[in-house]
């Protein structure tokens, strides 16, 4: 819903950015997390809500990227 | 001390006598490092006696000197001396001398690079080297290029015209380098240093898989092992730490009493460089093969699984990496090739008779080859899984080292990746696999001296692996071996083909494509396409009709066709046609006014499509 969302209310390059950025952000997020546990040696609810989140959703991207890619 | 204090003072005669200690050697010592000093030095003077043109069906062993065998006795003999002393040094100095003498066989006693597809990488290193960009167009190396890019950065920077003789060295080059992440992997699972050099040794001698050579998977495979000796090392937890379901408190019920050997302790920015390091290491592998990323998925998946990867996110991590690598980076190949890459999802039995049974084919010297590498890894994971068993039955089973062991095979559900996953499970498995066979002859008590059961045991699993080598890794040199005059025809074939020319090759062995990568039209094989050749048609007239319309061009553009003693080799090994086809094939063609002989010396041949017969089939 949130790409299809984005994808007709931003314009393409906005949008494409976008989601081109969400894999990188999901990998930053989660390394980030990690430096976070490595630091305080408990995790942050913050960082890890916010990692999966942005894994969820580059996750879904991928797969339906990949779907496409597919046909 | 400085350079200035008198001469003789306290502090630097208790200095150098300790130097002295150190240095000075006890007679078993002396006698590892004589029967290895002597192993390479005859070694060494056996490498000129190899007769490579007299090589038959099973390799190079066929042509190995007796001193060639007696080198691999003593250094065998003088690592085993090393082992028995226990000192690091000397199983070091064990490991890299069994390196040179079977790794560096390959290397030192053939004249050029052997292996096709290393001249071909080289040749894609050349083309970033010389066009400064990859161009995802032309082929899949292309939408994996890290490693090729690597390859052009070196040449480049240090200057050299020609990477080949650094390409040459990489068996040598890499195994050398898989040694210290593999130690640091078993001095994490294992507090006796005993069973760490022996695992690294049955390691070294037992990977005649040949992926070490001048590739990303050889390169990535060093890549893989330090990811996990990393998170193994200062990742992996203390019992009692973790949190989890019942996997991981099964896990744990396993690792409590197994975990000997701490965790390495570190500072907090130390971790989180690690962690940063460990993301960027997952990023070069993710950018450089299509394989390794999986193996990556699974191994620290399934550790984190049982309690031993504290990084808990990095299979996500790594998923990420491998898949936006997959949607973005390589899309070009990806288009029109995806049910390459997933047609053979789940198709385990087919995946399995692409990789067995199609291989054990050929000529009967070829057969047996086949045969006794299947043999060979069957023992190795046969011995494995008598050290697990053992492990387990001490209550001291390592579920690191035993996933990490299984956590390859899974790749056998994804494809048959050209015939070849099984060959790179066995690879990514061996660390672990030869770990575990170590800790087989290993007493549980720490100091204990081995049983003369064990080494008798050890002593027969040892002599089997190395005089087993030859066999297994050089089992195809008749067709991996390249001779001088070779080169000198592929060099003629580059100086008379035109640019955009289509160039044929009796076989894919053949040390071509390291120059000018795409600047021709390259066919492998004169199989395929519209017109199949059956080069043991017994119509000379019709074969060499048949070879010049599979080699026409549907404009007329100049096409040629390069037979060498190695292309025939594979065919002969390989078949489908019966042993000499090429050579016939040579003289055919010779005859044949279809074509021109455009260079020729006793081991290479290049003709040039005259003209296009009239008459079809």
């Amino acid at each position: 819903m949130l790409a299809a969302f984005t994808w007709s209310h931003v314009d393409r390059a906005t949008s494409g950015a976008l989601w081109y950025s969400l894999v990188p952000l999901a990998v930053v997020l989660l390394v980030t997390g990690e430096v976070w546990v490595a630091y305080r040696g408990a995790r942050s609810v913050t960082l890890s809500m916010l990692g999966w989140l942005a894994t969820a959703a580059a996750l879904a991207l991928l797969g339906v990227r990949l779907a496409a890619l597919a046909r | 001390m400085s350079a200035w204090a008198p001469a003789g003072d306290l502090p630097s005669i208790a200095r150098r006598r300790a130097w002295r200690e150190r240095l000075a050697l006890s007679r078993p010592a002396a006698a590892s490092v004589a029967l290895l000093a002597a192993g390479v030095a005859l070694w060494s003077l056996s490498l000129s006696h190899i007769r490579l043109d007299r090589m038959t069906d099973i390799g190079l062993p066929s042509v190995l000197p007796v001193g060639t065998w007696v080198s691999l006795a003593l250094v065998t003999a003088g690592c085993a001396v090393a082992w028995r002393l226990a000192e690091p040094a000397l199983m070091a100095l064990g490991v890299a001398t069994t390196i040179l003498v079977l790794h560096g066989l390959g290397v030192l006693g053939e004249p050029t690079m052997r292996f096709a597809t290393a001249w071909q990488h080289v040749g894609i290193a050349d083309y970033i080297a010389t066009h400064g960009s990859v161009d995802p167009s032309i082929d899949a190396y292309f939408n994996w290029p890290g490693f090729f890019i690597l390859g052009a950065f070196v040449s480049k920077v240090a200057g050299l015209h020609d990477i080949e003789p650094v390409a040459r060295a990489a068996p040598l080059f890499l195994n050398a380098l898989y040694v210290p992440p593999l130690v640091s992997i078993g001095q994490s699972l294992f507090a006796d240093r005993r069973v760490v050099w022996l695992g690294a040794w049955i390691f070294v001698v037992a990977n005649w898989i040949g992926q070490d050579y001048f590739s990303p998977q050889g390169l990535n495979f060093f890549m893989y092992l330090v990811v996990l000796a990393i998170v193994l090392r200062w990742f992996r937890g203390g019992p009692g730490r973790e949190r989890g379901g019942w996997p991981w408190r099964a896990a744990r019920a396993l690792a409590g009493r197994a975990r000997a050997v701490p965790e390495t302790t570190s500072t907090w920015p130390q971790r989180a460089t690690l962690i940063v390091v460990v993301a960027l290491i997952v990023l070069g592998i993710a950018a450089s093969h299509q394989l390794t990323p999986f193996a990556l998925i699974t191994g620290t998946a399934t550790l984190t699984l049982v309690g031993w990867c504290r990084i808990r996110t990095l299979p996500v991590i790594v998923a990420l990496i491998v898949g936006g690598w997959l949607a973005y980076m390589a899309v070009t190949y990806l288009v029109g090739h995806v049910h390459l890459v997933t047609g053979d999802v789940g198709a385990v039995d087919v995946t399995v008779g692409s990789n067995v049974g199609r291989r054990l084919h050929g000529s009967p010297g070829h057969q047996a080859i086949v045969e006794l590498r299947v043999v060979s890894t069957l023992v190795l994971w046969a011995v494995a899984g008598l050290g697990f068993l053992r492990l387990a039955r001490g209550g001291r089973l390592i579920p690191a080292l035993a996933v990490l062991a299984l956590s390859p095979f899974p790749l056998l559900g994804l494809q048959s990746y050209g015939g070849e996953v099984l060959l790179r499970i066995a690879l990514l498995s061996l660390p672990f696999m030869a770990l575990a066979a170590a800790s087989l002859f290993v007493p549980a008590e720490a100091g204990a001296s081995v049983s003369r059961v064990a080494w008798t045991a050890l002593a027969c699993l040892g002599v089997a692996l190395v005089a087993s080598f030859p066999f297994n890794r050089y089992g195809n040199e008749r067709m991996d071996y390249f001779s001088p005059d070779e080169i000198a025809g592929v060099r003629a074939l580059y100086r008379i083909a035109p640019q955009g020319a289509t160039l044929f090759a009796g076989s894919a062995a053949l040390p071509w494509r390291y120059t000018k990568y795409a600047d021709y039209y390259y066919y492998d094989s004169l199989t395929g396409g519209d017109a199949d050749v059956n080069l043991d048609d017994p119509d000379q007239r019709r074969l060499a009709r048949d070879v010049a319309l599979r080699m026409a061009t549907p404009d007329r553009s100049p096409s040629l066709l390069i037979i060498t003693r190695s292309t025939a080799a594979q065919t002969d090994l390989f078949g489908p046609w019966r042993e000499g086809a090429q050579l016939r094939l040579r003289r055919v063609l010779s005859r044949s006014p279809y074509f021109r002989v455009a260079y020729r010396n006793p081991d290479a041949v290049v003709f040039v499509l005259r003209r296009v017969p009239r008459e079809r089939r």
